[in-house]
């Protein structure tokens, strides 16, 4: 007994150390100026990533707008997507239910780069590419298998009982689904919400590629500074997408708490 | 609420569970609905309410039909066998769901609430919430929400096959007293035969899809109208014979028959056999004590016939496993089905 909780102990202090670790070198760099090979702590510190940064707290601004405008958008599209999908894969019964339910998590199949090209060519056709809805779209195709993912297991999960119940006590479908469903399922399409939001809150390739650089996000303002060997100034911006990310969950978390405030909630209980 | 059902086929994924159905309800009967799991008659409640679609077949409330109005308009309410409480909801918000839906006002909502609360008698407990009831209290609390939206017909779907013996009887008992109150026209699924004949005034027997027989508990259990029907209600002791002439003769003896001439099977209960001590012909191949009553197993030249006793009797027949009786049947109480040309 005791043995177990050590290991659990360990692996759970390796597993926080793997995340962290590199957090903490990363909030280091914030304050780097240099910091050369082979020394273990920098040799000169400075304030000048961090300044340089806020010198252009316009455009970082506008940047930062542009991103969580854009994966919000994509989030929620993801989960109205999503759930009609998973209730379309889990209550009915259509030719080639099978096939379309494989097909939902295709884009995970595919390698990004792969998937990118064809998007990219297609998009031209349509005119769609170098748009921020062109982005949102790209993004969107990549999110939607997680979100399609999640909401089909707890809308299996959850079943048609409840709401065959609201509907013989006098609800409509869209009012069962309403009063009863939305609710209960509120958990999930939390889950659901997050995982897209982040999917394309961190997308580089795509944005890059759909975006043709006319469409700024977060990441496409921080990976020039990674690449060009600015690490401090990268560093910066990575600080400020963590925040970003960390605060926006703590944000959707409390807000389906107050959802929740029913009593339900027990989803996964 | 006055329920016809004429040759009613329903399918679930392709393969048919209902093989026309035909079942009449009258306005404030309460019927039960008997029969195993698996013979359709949750899928029989559920197309009544609406909630499946059906291949063919019709049915009507007072006369008009119900195929094609939504499941929320059609006033047929199920209580489901796993009850379906809203678990986000208390107690009080789960019984007045369907007052909300139409938008009664806070006031009256209260009191129907408290009323119902006490009908079923939980009153004061409309603040809690679901997961802290027992099983017990669920139930009482699904039939209140049920009774809440004023169904024109309350459909209940094994709702206390979950529970022991002792709270069954007692919400049978609220059930039977509520419907005589309300004057609610009821169906009540069960695979509990004495439920069935105890609380119901009209039985129907069904099978693989199909009515075998509907009536009163006492034309179900006396008159059953097929060895199927007859066999749901207990043992039943088949002895083959021939009527010839108004006399019906088989192993046991001949009697008087009013059945035209040929091959027949008499069935006969258990308890209408009588073993009788000092006779011979039979031996006692098995006694099962059950308590207030048991069952003898006399084997002889009609077969194994099964031959119920009351425990006092048993007592004072003195007969022991591997003894000689003599065996006499009641004639009076015999069911005859006319045995089919087998080929």
């Amino acid at each position: 007994m005791r043995g177990k909780r050590t290991w659990s102990g360990a692996l759970l202090a390796a597993g926080a150390a793997v995340i962290l670790l590199p957090m903490l070198v990363m909030l280091v760099w914030v304050f780097t100026e240099r910091w050369a090979w082979p020394a273990l702590w920098p040799q000169t510190f400075s304030l000048r990533a961090v300044r340089e940064v806020l010198h252009r707290s316009g455009q970082l601004a506008a940047v930062l707008a542009s991103s969580v405008g854009i994966s919000l958008a994509v989030a929620a599209l993801s989960v109205l997507i999503g759930l009609m999908t998973a209730r379309a894969i889990v209550l009915y019964d259509f030719p080639g239910k099978g096939a379309a339910a494989f097909f939902t998590s295709l884009p995970l199949m595919v390698p990004v780069t792969v998937f990118a090209m064809g998007v990219q060519v297609t998009f031209i056709r349509l005119g769609l590419n170098n748009t921020v809805h062109g982005v949102i779209v790209a993004h969107l195709l990549y999110s939607l298998p997680y979100a399609v993912y999640l909401l089909t297991d707890g809308t299996r999960a959850l079943g048609v009982g409840l709401e065959e119940q609201a509907r013989v006590l006098g609800a409509s479908g869209l009012g069962a689904f309403r009063k009863v469903t939305l609710p209960l399922l509120t958990p999930v399409l939390l889950a659901a919400f997050s995982m897209a939001y982040i999917v394309s809150f961190s997308q580089y390739f795509l944005t890059l590629l759909l975006g043709g650089g006319q469409v700024k996000t977060f990441t496409m303002v921080m990976v020039p500074y990674l690449q060009g060997g600015e690490r401090n100034i990268a560093s910066v911006y990575s600080a400020i997408f963590l925040a970003v990310t960390f605060l926006l969950l703590v944000l959707f978390e409390k807000l389906s708490r107050r959802w929740m405030r029913h009593g339900g909630g027990n989803f996964y209980g | 609420m006055e329920l016809s059902i004429s040759d009613l086929r329903v399918c679930l994924q392709d393969r048919e569970i209902l093989h026309g159905v035909d079942l009449d309800v009258a306005d404030g009967e309460l019927l039960a609905l008997l029969g195993q799991s698996g013979c359709g008659k949750s899928t029989l409640i559920k197309s009544i309410a609406g909630l499946l679609d059906v291949r063919s077949g019709e049915i009507r409330a007072d006369g008009r039909s119900l195929l094609g109005v939504p499941p929320e308009r059609r006033g047929t309410v199920i209580v489901f066998q796993d009850l379906r409480l809203f678990p986000h909801m208390t107690v009080f918000d789960n019984i007045a769901f369907s007052m909300a839906l139409k938008k009664r006002p806070r006031v009256e909502t209260a009191q129907v609430v408290e009323r119902l609360l006490e009908d079923v008698q939980m009153p004061g407990y409309g603040r809690r919430r679901i997961r802290e009831l027992s099983g017990g209290q669920m139930q009482r609390v699904a039939l209140a929400r049920a009774l809440a939206a004023e169904p024109r017909l309350l459909l209940l779907d094994e709702p206390f096959s979950g529970l022991n013996e002792g709270l069954r009887d007692e919400m049978g008992r609220l059930v039977k007293k509520l419907h005589r109150e309300k004057g609610l026209t009821t169906v009540l699924i069960t695979h509990d035969r004495q439920e069935a004949l105890r609380l119901a005034d009209r039985v129907a027997l069904m099978q693989d899809g199909r009515i075998l027989q509907c009536g009163t508990p006492e034309e179900i259990f006396w008159r059953p109208v097929s060895r199927e029907a007859a066999a749901y209600f207990g043992r039943i002791n088949c002895l083959p014979g021939r009527a010839a002439g108004g006399t019906f003769s088989c192993a046991l003896g001949a009697w008087p028959c009013a059945l035209e001439d040929g091959p027949w099977t008499a069935a006969i209960r258990p308890f209408d056999m009588r073993a009788v001590p000092g006779g011979s012909g039979y031996t006692v191949t098995g006694i099962d004590f059950l308590g207030e009553t048991a069952e003898l197993t006399l084997t002889g030249p009609a077969g194994a016939i099964t031959c119920s006793v009351t425990a006092g009797a048993l007592a004072d027949m003195g007969l022991a496993v591997g003894g000689q009786t003599g065996l006499e049947a009641d004639p009076g109480r015999a069911v005859y089905f006319k045995e089919e040309a087998r080929t």
